[in-house]
C-alpha cells in the first residue's frame, strides 16, 4: 500500500 | 502542540468508525465527521495514548517502507495538528 499524507473531508444527519 | 514524545489519545467525544456503505473510515464526533483517507485512519488506530508520536511515526514508517520517515513523521505531525486543533485528541502526559 502507498503512503499518503494522512487527510480527513470534514462532513455533516453514530 | 503535538510533538515527538507526547502519547496522543483519541478524545472521549470521538469514535472511529468504519462505514461499510461508503468502504471508508470516519472519526465521529459530536455533530460532525471526518472521512479519513487510508494512512489517516492508520494514525488514529494508533492514537491509544500508550504511543508516543515518535513510536506512531516509527510504526508508520515500518509500514510505508518505500516512503522516507522525514516526511511521514512530518505529514503525521501535522495532521495530528489538525486534530488536536478541533479537540479530537488528547494528550494526557502534558
Amino acid at each position: 500500500m502507498a503512503w499518503e499524507a494522512p487527510d480527513f473531508v470534514e462532513v455533516k444527519d453514530y | 502542540m503535538v510533538a515527538g514524545e507526547t502519547r496522543p489519545r483519541l478524545a472521549a467525544k470521538a469514535r472511529l468508525r468504519w462505514d461499510r456503505t461508503g468502504e471508508r473510515y470516519m472519526l465521529l464526533y459530536p455533530e460532525r465527521g471526518l472521512v479519513l483517507n487510508a494512512t489517516a485512519a492508520d494514525v488514529v488506530r494508533l492514537c491509544t495514548g500508550e504511543l508516543t508520536v515518535s513510536a506512531i511515526v516509527e510504526q508508520l514508517a515500518a509500514k510505508y517502507a518505500s516512503q522516507p520517515r522525514a516526511d511521514v513523521e512530518q505529514e503525521v505531525l501535522t495532521f495530528l495538528s489538525r486534530l488536536s486543533d478541533r479537540g479530537l485528541i488528547t494528550h494526557p502526559d502534558e
